[in-house]
């Protein structure tokens, strides 16, 4: 009996031994299976001869909305960018005030989290001190630091489009259309840009100012004033060219008809969405091309999604597509640049990755834009393909210091700033 | 037709007619136009008016037995998002669409009657809760996509006549349920003591059953057109399903109210269409959203004081003649003694 507990204690000693170098395989596997995902293309990661270890790490993610581009972003970190970098990721349900972002801010400190994307930007100051008391490194989507508390230690900084770089881009767009040596007035649905949304508002101005440039308008107000009407006002432009401000949000019933109303006045042919309404607008709009006969040219902000797919694949009754042009925030490439952010923090190197070290840092990530079908799907396929998404794993290698040491705050903004859907194309 | 009856179609009549008038002339004079010019602007007025009649219909049921169903903004649109879904998936068009929105409506409004009457939650707990469950519904069903109805070869959902015919028979189909079925006479006799109502052999809890289904039913048509009319319905989350039922509450008040000159279902229809005159005026004298639902909660607050003190002046009428009566009764005993 003696001799036979003897033999089992060594086998047990070695099934035990086995089972430790097993896991130790699977521990070293870990950073090798991301690099099997794609061959590298960077020469910073040439130089990398040897996989260093990854420490887990838990990030979480404080929703403002869980629409499906959301949906889509949330299977971007979860699946693609978590198993690369041994980085798990805790989401929020919709959050819509900063009681319960602070509220999910504790639970997730609670879970093991070391860092949070926050996408709400309802009492910023407020969660970001929370964050900070908690030792959570935070990065926001706000597009303006939040003077308060950009000396604290764990708040990293902001992505964000930037107010004035959106407008730009509407510009440029908008640009295109009105300049085809024709006149066409113009419904500019602008929002909240009366009720204190600087993006609205830079937007809503950067139009009237295009449209001023180009048709010589002599408006009867300041363009700010005009830009901030917060009630329906058909623009005194001091020329027979047309524009009219639709302000507000669809949140009532009497939204669409409210526009539709103005449609049916049969005198406009443009109308440029400083949101993503254009979905709202698209049966009115419709009615009215066939009722008046006249094709209405549509340009919106918006997300890649199925709605804005569908949009650009269903053709009106002049055979174009129910959408003209589209300006997109790239959620994905966006989650990359916060992750990145992060993930350097949570490694030590939060002052590294900063402008100015100690204190928070803005970065930008500007929005994509496309004309037309073709060009959106092919802007769409980098924000939700596997396949050719803008930042891949193997992309992100040379942003963290565990892989390069040498990352800088340069090196990250320029990265993601130059990142626009016509450079990404051509790659 | 004999003349009390005559007086009273009249009036019904008369009140959307007075509003019309009103807007027609403060349009004209404000901003050189009428409140409906062309067939484009009826047909958003039909459309807006049908969407809103249903659920002030739907409303109705449960409203006027005292049990304010909180859910119903969710019902409708978690029966629109999936049975849109499922009917779109299987191509089935307009038709299709409409059909399985309502059934799940029913089944929605029914699963909310059931709980209810089985674990006796207030109406208001109750209707809180299952509204978080069915927004999740909606949007897991969909993957957060919500239902998209243009560019899908279902047009003619957004088409006026479809809209007449359709709120034209739901309204028949209830003011027949509320003066002609025994479920009328129950709610009538619940609506006047429920207790009452239920010691005399009604089964009250089957009838609130039955309240909950039929109004799942009715949210779930006004979906489907509000879908159609503004091409996709989003899956929203946070209790924000709720805004629209709201909104109705005006138009079943007064509809309620408007309902002593008819019945129900066509006071409901008359409020409706009045407050829907009142919202297309508006929009044309180019108020901002915000300032003409300020004007609207405004007005509803104002007729609720008017309901609340209806019948002020009477009763301050009836003290006096009593406080009267009773000094002369003092001075008669006085001369007596």
């Amino acid at each position: 009996m003696k001799k036979f507990s003897k033999i089992l204690a060594i086998l047990l000693i070695a099934v035990l031994m086995l089972n430790l170098a097993a896991c130790g395989k699977k521990n070293e596997k870990t950073p090798d299976a991301s690099n099997t995902a794609s061959p590298s293309s960077t020469p910073v990661q040439n130089e990398v001869e040897q996989e260093p270890t990854l420490k887990p790490h838990k990030i979480a993610v404080a929703f403002a909305s869980l629409s499906s581009a959301d949906i889509m972003q949330k299977n971007y970190l979860e699946n693609v960018v978590g198993p690369a970098f041994n980085t798990e990721f805790v989401f929020s349900e919709e959050l819509s005030n900063a009681e319960e972002v602070i509220s999910f801010l504790e639970t997730a400190y609670a879970s093991g989290c070391e860092g949070v994307m926050v996408f709400p930007t309802d009492g910023l100051d407020q969660v970001i001190a929370k964050a900070d008391e908690l030792g959570l490194y935070v990065v926001t989507n706000s597009a303006n630091i939040v003077q308060s508390v950009k000396n604290l230690p764990h708040y990293v900084g902001n992505v964000s489009s930037g107010a004035k770089i959106t407008a730009g881009i509407f510009s440029e767009v908008v640009m295109k259309l009105v300049s085809d040596g024709e006149k066409h007035n113009v419904i500019i649905v602008s929002g909240g840009a009366g009720m204190g949304s600087s993006q609205h508002y830079e937007t809503t101005v950067s139009i009237l100012q295009v449209l001023q440039s180009t048709y010589n308008l002599n408006y009867s107000s300041p363009i700010e004033e005009i830009a901030r009407s917060t009630s329906p006002l058909e623009v005194d432009t001091g020329s027979d060219v047309k524009v009219y401000i639709y302000p507000g949000f669809p949140y009532g019933d009497s939204y669409v008809s409210g526009l539709s109303s103005v449609l049916q006045t049969g005198e406009y042919d443009t109308v440029i969405c400083c949101f993503n309404a254009f979905s709202q607008f698209s049966v009115a709009i419709d009615e009215v091309e066939k009722a008046f006969g006249k094709n209405i040219r549509v340009v919106s902000l918006s997300s890649v999604d199925d709605t804005t797919a569908s949009a650009f694949n269903t053709l009106d009754a002049f055979g174009n597509p129910s959408i003209d042009a589209v300006i997109v925030k790239p959620l994905c490439a966006m989650s990359a640049e916060m992750f990145v952010l992060l993930y350097n923090a949570i490694e030590g190197g939060v002052d590294q990755i900063r402008q100015t070290p100690g204190e928070a840092t803005m970065f930008i990530m500007p929005m994509w834009y496309a004309y037309g079908a073709d060009e959106y799907n092919a802007l769409s396929n980098l924000d939700n393909s596997p396949e050719t998404y803008a930042f891949k794993p193997e992309d992100l290698k040379q942003y963290l210091i565990v892989y390069n040491p040498n990352v800088n705050y340069e090196t990250i903004y320029t990265a993601w700033y130059t990142c626009t859907a016509q450079s990404l194309m051509k790659r | 037709m004999n003349k009390s009856k005559l007086k009273n179609i009249l009036i019904t009549i008369a009140i959307p007619l007075c509003m019309w008038l009103l807007m027609e002339t403060l349009c004209r004079i404000i901003m050189g136009r009428g409140v409906i010019v062309t067939s484009l602007d009826f047909n958003n007025f039909v459309r807006g008016a049908g969407i809103s009649t249903c659920v002030a219909l739907a409303l109705s049921f449960n409203l006027g037995s005292g049990r304010f169903d909180l859910s119903l903004g969710a019902q409708r649109m978690a029966a629109t998002i999936v049975g849109g879904n499922i009917a779109l998936k299987l191509g089935l068009g307009s038709v299709g669409v409409m059909v399985f929105a309502l059934a799940f409506g029913l089944i929605f409004g029914a699963l909310v009657g059931l709980i209810f009457v089985t674990f006796r939650v207030p109406p208001m707990v109750l209707g809180v809760g299952m509204a978080l469950i069915y927004e999740c519904v909606a949007f897991a069903s969909s993957n957060g996509n919500g239902l998209q109805l243009f560019g899908k070869g279902v047009e003619s959902l957004s088409d006026m006549t479809v809209t007449i015919v359709v709120v034209a028979i739901a309204t028949l189909v209830v003011a027949i349920i509320y003066q002609y079925t025994t479920f009328g006479f129950h709610m009538r006799a619940i609506q006047g003591s429920q207790r009452i109502a239920s010691n005399s052999g009604i089964n009250i809890f089957l009838h609130a059953f039955l309240c909950y289904s039929f109004a799942g039913g009715l949210v779930a048509v006004s979906g489907v057109f509000d879908t159609a009319f503004k091409g996709a319905m989003k899956a929203e989350l946070g209790f924000s399903s709720n805004t629209t039922v709201v909104a109705s509450c005006f138009a079943m008040f007064l509809g309620k109210y408007i309902a002593r000159w008819s019945n129900d279902s066509i006071g409901i229809l008359s409020a409706t269409v009045t407050l829907k005159m009142l919202d297309t005026g508006m929009m044309v004298m180019k108020l901002g959203t915000n300032t003409v639902q300020l004007i609207n909660m405004l007005l509803f607050l104002i007729f609720l004081i008017f309901r609340a003190n209806e019948n002020f002046a009477r009763k301050r009428q009836l003290k006096a003649e009593r406080i009267k009566e009773a000094q002369e009764k003092r001075k008669r005993l006085a001369t007596a003694i």
